[in-house]
């Protein structure tokens, strides 16, 4: 028997999986970029 | 100057790209956000997920953006092999696979809503998959190859492979008659008749679009602060 989709819970799941994703996204380019900062001078030094 | 001083001074310092457009960017997403649903109607068939479609479409049309400048960035590498144009491609190459990644993922979740199903093997869908594929082997590409001029080659003649599949997945939705696939064409069948849903989409579409040219500065950023710190090891030996 098929389940009838639940269409709120559908709109809370989608908006937090594309929010999800860029903040993800956005937190590992940050991190990222501190990352290099501190390599780069270090090899500055 | 190199493409790298160049970058840090263009992205890292300029208060353009480094308070004010994160400042309007996070502005208008939560003004979209609040439009979207405060001021739109509820659809009458699918109802509240329909609500997913704003992003999901703002998503898709920046995505294509970027495989635009994933195109060009390519093109332009291969005609005069500067390093600049590798950097743009490979952060417009990322930002690209991060937006298909949305598009994906809102159209899944929406098409379990809509049409009871998470996926099905119909032109548009399975276009698009490929699509991501294309994409997301363009990011795996750079980070298993060393930076060489191989891997830029090789780059550029995918960014390449993934812009030939734009107009694929644009046309595709024609292969196959309306009634036989899900995927609808709302805009060239006339949907969206309330102006309310126009405007929706027209807010979301340039919150996402703002939101992925920033996105694109601090991937490029820090594209070129890796190149800096290649070359600084390469110095050393």
């Amino acid at each position: 028997m098929e389940s009838i989709p639940n269409t709120q819970f559908d709109l809370f799941l989608g908006y937090t999986a594309i929010w999800a994703l860029i903040a993800g996204y956005l937190w590992f380019l940050r991190r990222e970029q501190t990352k290099l900062r501190r390599e780069l001078e270090e090899l500055k030094r | 100057m190199s493409i790298e001083t160049f970058v840090q001074h263009t992205i890292f310092r300029s208060p353009w790209i480094h308070r004010v457009l994160p400042a309007f960017t996070s502005a208008l997403v939560a003004f979209a956000i609040g439009y979207v649903f405060m001021v739109t109607p509820l659809e009458r068939v699918m109802g509240a997920a329909q609500k997913i479609f704003y992003f999901h479409v703002g998503s898709a049309l920046s995505a294509y953006g970027a495989i635009a400048l994933v195109f060009l960035s390519s093109v332009m590498y291969l005609v005069d092999r500067k390093p600049a144009w590798d950097l743009m491609n490979e952060a417009a190459s990322s930002i690209a696979f991060l937006l298909c990644s949305i598009v994906l993922v809102s159209g899944m979740i929406w098409g379990h809503s809509a049409w009871n199903v998470w996926f099905r093997w119909e032109p548009r869908l399975a276009t698009f998959l490929f699509l991501w594929l294309i994409v997301l082997s363009c990011v795996l590409l750079r980070s298993v190859l060393p930076d060489d001029s191989r891997r830029r080659t090789l780059g550029a003649v995918m960014g390449i492979i993934a812009a030939v599949n734009i107009p694929i997945v644009i046309f595709s939705i024609k292969l196959l008659a309306r009634n036989e696939q899900l995927h609808p064409e709302v805009v060239a069948q006339q949907g969206l008749q309330d102006p309310r849903y126009v405007t929706g989409l027209l807010i979301s579409v340039a919150a996402v679009a703002c939101l992925s040219v920033w996105l694109f500065f601090v991937r490029l950023g820090n594209a070129a602060l890796r190149a800096e710190v290649d070359a600084h090891f390469r110095r050393r030996g």
